[in-house]
């Protein structure tokens, strides 16, 4: 455990070898795995060292033992190998034993030549033998032909006429017969038949079985062959062909006679060296078989002769050439050890004076030695994987063990399945003894050596799995579930109690999909499972959302502990190293960081587990959280600005001088007619490449900019749009009626994307003056107030306390219609993810999906807006923030028009269409920052007290687009409309925003 | 740059290229040739070795080691290479491959019919034979009398017969014959090679069409050099030259003029490129041979050939500098076992 928990001491040891001892010295060292050389020869080449020569002999007996491996196994004699490993051999024996190889060698390559002689002739005969045989098959067709000389297959017209010229010529007719390759013969029949002009036939058939050639033993198929040739010249050629071509030729009898006779030579003949090999064959084998014993032990001790070489090697010699130095790390531990080495060394080769050792200060830091056992190897070698420790360092493999394991458990509970990997662990490590596993292929190996990883695993999965309740992704129930259903049903309780609770009776259980167990009626919940998740879950349809919320904080919980865990670790190696500095400038803020933010975190996470702690303060925690680590990573996402810009500049200048570069290069003459297409290619490529390529990819990375890494600061700005719910927002642009804040500007005819409204968003909330800008107490920045020439201080944004309004925002978002629809569709979460989140963990706790349900109940009626109290609060909002007392302005603001403004606000309030009545609020919201941002730069002194309305067009132009939403597909609400309108009717300061909105709207 | 070779080149060629990156980077580095260079015998030189790419490649040499066994172990490894990559290629690398093995398969085939005018037996002319340029037929090239003998029987078929169009002819295969036929063939074979490489386009004519012009033009400097004082005539010289490189035409005119070296000097001054090459040329004494200059250039123009990508030039180039680096290595055992270590620093460094 000691030295599993950091490495052990090192230090540095001087041996100094007499020249006669070094080699058993280095020997017995080597025997017992003690220490490691350092190389004090490292800038001389590897032939310019000692014992370059030494080297080179083993190197020699290593070729003459795998020669000798190598005929073994060909002649397929089993290699005893031994079960010990013989030490290196004394050197007097090498001298014995080099030449005790190097005659077995000679001889072994002498019988090996001798027996690949008669080989060899045994294969001629063979070959001749068929080719006699076969050849007969040729000519039998032409047996009426006599005499033998003018003996040819008549095969085609023109050697016939070639016939009776060239007997006429009195040239004679020969014949040549052989084998020849299978693949190269079609290539040689046509050589040669190019070569003689037609003057040769060529008849061939194909040998049935291969015959093996005996140097190689590779089998090769052959064509016997026939050639019947005119002519003393063209035989001579062909002969020179058949050699180019490797043919084996073998002389053609002439006679029938002649044939038979060489065939009973060559039967005997054959007879004979069957005999022959068979004997060699035979001898060969003792040979072999002599060597087979002993070869597996020489070749062991020779790489270790040869080990023991290169370690000499690395050593220097001192002044007097006597004695050899070396250095060496040895552990501590071991250095009683390592001097008994020498002694024994020493006393072996018999010398007179001892060599011995010397430990010697060192500052250089110490090669890493962790000393592992069959257990902790595996995890040793995990650990090693991401880098060897330094020296003396914690070794984190000690904790990994446990760990590791227990991680990657946290990911496979599952009890059946962790069982079975158990299983098969602990059936490898019952039999880890036996030959067939240790030396088994690449991956069982692999599987093999992570025999103990893989047990400990197995059985943490067990546990987990056990937590989890889960065997083969089905929940077993070992102590009976917790829940009561039965208690649900109203038959089973007084009733009193069932005018108090909501109950099952068999008309809910017929006719509801999903039912709701209460845990709040007696008899329903009787007390938690005694161990992990209870089974009923297994059962419920919002048994994900549980688990995954439940999976999520642990392994967040998880993680928090194991990296502090490891900043700990840290602390005890800073300890270790008396690097004081380092705790307080490393381990301490890191911890601080790490406690401060995920600690938090965590004690949040446990708080609300155990103490039922107050949901507001819980989001404000996660999201503050959320926010540090969204400043981290956005930090490093806004590279890709840089990375892009430089990308498009260079894409571009390269596009340039490709291509216009060159084409304003050509000469004047002819250069006219080439710039035109010149132009034309770069005038695509630029918008291409350039404008549509880049653009797209340009626009692609923006939106990541502002999605992901933003997403942080967005779910910022949902949930604080979201708790301020739609009355503050109406609040807020009557706020910019009321002030009369012109608004003509030159950027707001631009359409909206989201992105720049969510960024005026932002620049909004960064200008309010921290927390107390929320309390409607806050100061505009002095500009504003300028333009705004408004007596108080003008709030651009009065926010709500957030708890009221954020219960608000979930249960009366759908505008007090259909409340039973979730009022924010699925893709809009990423936006509203925070509170609806919220909400699922608000209700997490419970078996089934707890709906939303209305707070404000029934539906607002359009019965006087002052007697509507979401008005009256709007009311109230404008006037605080504004510090206005006079409870006439509003009402006068009410009746403005006929009532018109006060029919909008109803409007607003209360007119949903079934598809936009879920958006509409939200969408609504977006305008606001938009609206602000335009006040910015507004130029100084209008007057803005009671500005004349200006006339506004009925309906606003159809160039204008109502800009979409980006994450919902849907058209804005027509409020957006105002804010295009404003800048298309310019001369307008006083916005009367009720005209338009009313007829558009209602439409 | 618009044929876009990049968008392709990689399904078929891929593999191949980045085998042959692999291997270019085995290449022997500087820090090894000056080891090799303190080498006191040819044994030090295989301990050397084996620490490189070349591996254990003269383990089972049983015989004491020479420079021609180290020559033909290399060659052979080179060989094994080469084949690799030939067997793995796909048209129109594979006729790429084939081109570059054609050079070889004419000197072999001269190789074979000189010896074969001096009356030395086949086998030993074939061990000469560079491997590379082997082919089935090539050991029969000695019983052919004229170049149109040897072409109709025996080249017909090899890749190397629509090389002898320019050189159909009855002479007598004799020693200036033979010489004439070799440079007849290369200009073709060189010609042609060009063309194949420039109908092919892309990176590829970008990297090889240099490297094959300074080919052409070298082959005319060094036919120029060889003819000094021999009974070939000028307009004899002329039909020689290979006319795709830089020199054609006009200096291909005024080289079949020349008469001695500075002549020749002259009209290489004309030329950007080839003046520093010819003033980097010492007299005798000191400075470098004509040759070896030449071999500089051809491994710059190597080396730059990696520089690019999804082109078949890094194959050549590949080949052309492992044959430098074992002239090199073969100069360097030379000079080890005959003790003349004052040259055995004049092998062409590779960059």
């Amino acid at each position: 455990m000691g030295s599993l928990f950091r490495s052990e001491t090192m230090c540095l040891a001087q041996l100094f070898l007499q020249s006669g001892t070094a080699y058993e010295c280095l020997s017995a060292l080597g025997e017992k795995g003690l220490v490691q050389f350092r190389d004090l020869n490292q800038n001389v080449s590897s032939f310019q060292r000692k014992f370059v020569g030494e080297v080179k002999r083993c190197e020699e007996l290593e070729r003459i033992l795998a020669y000798l491996v190598q005929e073994i196994n060909r002649a397929d004699i089993p290699l005893p190998e031994g079960e010990t490993s013989p030490p290196a051999p004394p050197l007097k024996q090498v001298l014995e034993m080099q030449e005790q190889l190097q005659k077995l060698e000679a001889e072994l390559r002498e019988v090996t030549k001798n027996k690949e002689k008669l080989r060899r002739n045994l294969l001629e005969l063979t070959e001749y033998t068929h080719v006699l045989r076969v050849t007969k098959t040729f000519v039998k067709r032409n047996l009426e032909f006599e005499p033998a000389y003018e003996e040819f297959p008549p095969l085609e017209n023109e050697s016939l006429l070639d016939y009776s010229c060239m007997q006429r010529l009195g040239a004679k007719l020969g014949f040549v017969s052989g084998l020849i390759n299978q693949g190269k013969a079609e290539a040689f029949g046509k050589t040669l038949w190019r070569a003689c002009r037609g003057h040769s036939i060529v008849t061939h058939a194909e040998l049935e079985g291969p015959l093996e050639d005996p140097e190689t033993g590779e089998v090769i198929k052959w064509y016997v062959f026939l050639i019947s040739f005119w002519g003393e010249q063209i035989g001579r050629k062909v002969k020179k062909i058949c050699d180019c071509y490797h043919c084996h030729i073998y002389p053609y009898p002439n006679t029938a006679e002649e044939r038979r006779e060489i065939q009973e030579g060559l039967n005997t003949r054959i007879q004979d060296l069957y005999t022959v090999l068979h004997k060699t064959e035979d001898y060969l084998r003792q040979v072999l078989c002599k060597a087979a014993e002993s070869v597996y032990g020489r070749v062991i001790q020779v790489k270790k002769m040869k080990a023991i070489y290169h370690m000499l090697n690395m050593c220097s010699f001192d002044v007097t050439n006597k004695c050899l130095i070396a250095e060496v790390w040895c552990p501590e531990a071991d250095l009683h050890e390592l001097r008994l080495a020498l002694e024994e060394g020493s006393r072996e080769s018999g010398a007179t004076i001892p060599s011995f050792m010397n430990t010697i200060p060192t500052k250089e830091t110490p090669p890493t030695l962790i000393r592992t056992n069959k257990f902790t190897e595996g995890f040793q070698n995990i650990v090693d994987a991401y880098g060897v420790g330094s020296y003396r360092e914690v070794n984190p493999a000690l904790f990994t063990i446990i760990t590791f394991p227990f991680l990657f458990a946290v990911m496979f509970g599952d009890l059946g399945h962790g069982f079975v990997m158990f299983l098969f662990a602990l059936l490898l490590v019952l039999n880890e003894d036996h030959p067939r596993l240790s030396q088994s292929q690449e991956i069982m190996r692999m599987v093999f050596n992570g025999r103990y990883i893989l047990l400990l695993m197995g059985l943490f999965s067990v546990y987990t799995g056990l937590v989890y309740n889960d065997c083969f992704s089905k929940s077993v129930s070992l102590f009976g579930s917790g829940w009561n259903v039965s208690a649900m049903y109203s038959s089973s309780h007084s009733p009193a109690e069932q005018r108090k609770m909501v109950l099952w009776n068999d008309s809910v259980i017929r006719h509801n999909r999903v039912l709701q167990l209460d845990p709040s009626v007696p008899g329903v919940f009787r007390g938690p499972y005694p161990l992990g998740i209870d089974p009923i879950w297994n059962l419920a349809t919002n048994r994900l959302t549980f688990l995954n919320s439940f999976k999520m904080k642990m392994s967040v919980i998880f993680g928090i502990i194991h990296m502090t865990f490891g900043v700990i670790l840290g602390i005890f190696n800073h300890l270790h190293f008396r690097k004081k500095f380092n705790i307080y400038l490393v381990s301490i803020p890191e911890l601080l960081f790490m406690l401060c933010i995920f600690g938090y975190l965590i004690f949040m996470i446990v708080y609300k587990w155990l103490f039922n702690f107050g949901e507001i303060l819980m989001t404000q925690v996660i999201h503050s959280i959320e926010y540090c680590l969204g400043c981290i990573s956005n930090t490093a996402s806004y590279l890709r600005l840089w990375a892009l810009s430089l990308a498009h500049a260079q894409l571009s200048d390269v596009l340039w001088a490709m291509l216009m570069r060159v084409g304003l290069r050509v000469d004047t003459t002819y250069g006219v007619l080439l710039l035109l297409p010149v132009i034309a290619l770069f005038a695509v490529l630029t918008v291409f490449i350039l404008l549509i390529m880049e653009g797209l990819s340009a626009f692609l990375h923006a939106i990541r900019l502002h999605c992901d890494p933003r997403a942080q600061t967005i779910v910022i700005l949902s949930r604080v749009q979201l708790c301020l719910y739609h009355l503050r927002d109406t609040v807020t642009l009557s706020v910019t009626c009321l002030a009369t804040v012109s608004l003509s500007t030159k950027r707001a005819g631009q359409s909206q994307t989201r992105w720049r409204g969510l960024r005026a968003a932002v620049k909004l909330i960064s200008v309010l003056p921290g927390g107390r800008g929320r309390q409607s107490g806050g100061r505009a920045p002095a500009p504003l107030r300028a333009q705004a020439g408004a007596p108080r201080p003008l709030p651009r944004r009065s926010a709500p306390p957030s708890r009221v309004p954020l219960r608000a925002s979930v249960s009366a978002g759908p505008g007090c219609r259909g409340a039973r629809r979730p009022w924010v569709p699925a893709p809009a979460a990423a936006v509203a993810g925070a509170p609806v989140a919220r909400g699922a963990v608000a209700t997490d706790a419970r078996p089934a999906l707890c709906s939303l349900s209305p707070v404000l109940g029934g539906c607002c009626r359009l019965c006087g807006a002052m007697d509507d109290l979401r008005v009256l609060w709007m009311r109230d909002r404008v006037y605080t923030a504004f510090g206005i007392t006079d409870p006439q302005l509003f009402e006068e603001l009410l009746n403005r028009n006929d009532g018109e403004v006060e029919a909008l606000i109803l409007h607003f309030l209360n007119q949903t269409s079934d598809e936009e009545g879920a958006s509409t609020l939200f969408f609504y919201r977006k305008v606001v920052p938009e609206e602000v941002e335009m006040e910015i730069g507004e130029p100084r002194g209008r007057p803005p007290a009671a500005p004349p309305p200006a006339p506004f067009p009925a309906s606003p132009p159809r160039g204008l687009q109502t800009p979409a939403h980006p994450a919902l597909g849907l058209p804005c609400r027509p409020q957006m409309r105002i804010v295009a309108h404003r800048v298309q009717a310019q001369s307008s300061h006083w916005v009367n925003w009720t005209s338009p909105l009313g007829k558009s709207d209602l439409e | 740059m618009l044929e876009g070779a990049e968008l392709y080149f990689n399904a078929d060629h891929g593999y191949l290229e980045g085998l042959v990156r692999g291997c270019k980077a085995g290449l022997l580095t500087q820090q090894d040739y000056i080891n090799l260079v303190q080498c006191e015998t040819l044994e030090d030189l295989k301990i050397h070795l084996q620490t490189t790419d070349y591996g254990n490649f003269l383990a089972n040499q049983t015989n004491p080691l020479t420079v021609s066994i180290i020559d033909t172990e290399m060659r052979k490894k080179l060989c094994r290479e080469f084949e690799y990559f030939r067997n793995h290629s796909l048209e129109p690398l594979s006729t790429f491959f084939t081109y570059m093995t054609c050079s070889y398969m004419i000197d072999n085939v001269i190789l074979l019919m000189n010896g074969a005018l001096q009356k030395k037996s086949v086998k030993e002319i074939l061990v000469k034979c560079h491997p590379l340029g082997r082919f089935t037929e090539m050991e029969a090239v000695n019983i052919a009398e004229t170049p149109s003998d040897l072409f109709n029987a025996i080249l017909v078929e090899t890749p190397l017969a629509p090389f002898f169009q320019d050189c159909m002819s009855e002479n007598t295969l004799d020693e200036l014959n033979i010489e004439i036929l070799r440079n007849k063939l290369y200009k073709s074979y060189i010609e042609a090679f060009y063309k194949f490489c420039k109908n092919h386009g892309d990176v590829t004519a970008e990297i090889m069409c240099p490297i094959l012009e300074f080919e052409a033009d070298r082959r005319a400097f060094i036919i120029t050099l060889n003819s000094f004082g021999t009974e070939l005539s000028k307009e004899d010289r002329e039909t020689l030259y290979p006319t795709c490189g830089k020199l054609y035409p006009e200096g291909l005119r005024l080289l079949a003029q020349a008469e001695d070296f500075e002549q020749m000097k002259r009209v290489a001054d004309h030329y950007g490129v080839y003046k520093p090459l010819f003033e980097a040329v010492g007299d005798g004494s000191g400075g470098k041979a004509l040759e070896d200059v030449f071999y500089e250039r051809e491994v710059q123009m190597n080396v730059l050939a990696f520089n690019r990508q999804f082109h078949y030039g890094v194959f050549y180039a590949y080949t052309k500098l492992k044959e430098q680096e074992m002239r090199n290595v073969v100069w360097i055992a030379e000079c080890i076992s005959q003790r003349h270590r004052t040259k055995i620093n004049s092998y062409i460094p590779i960059l």
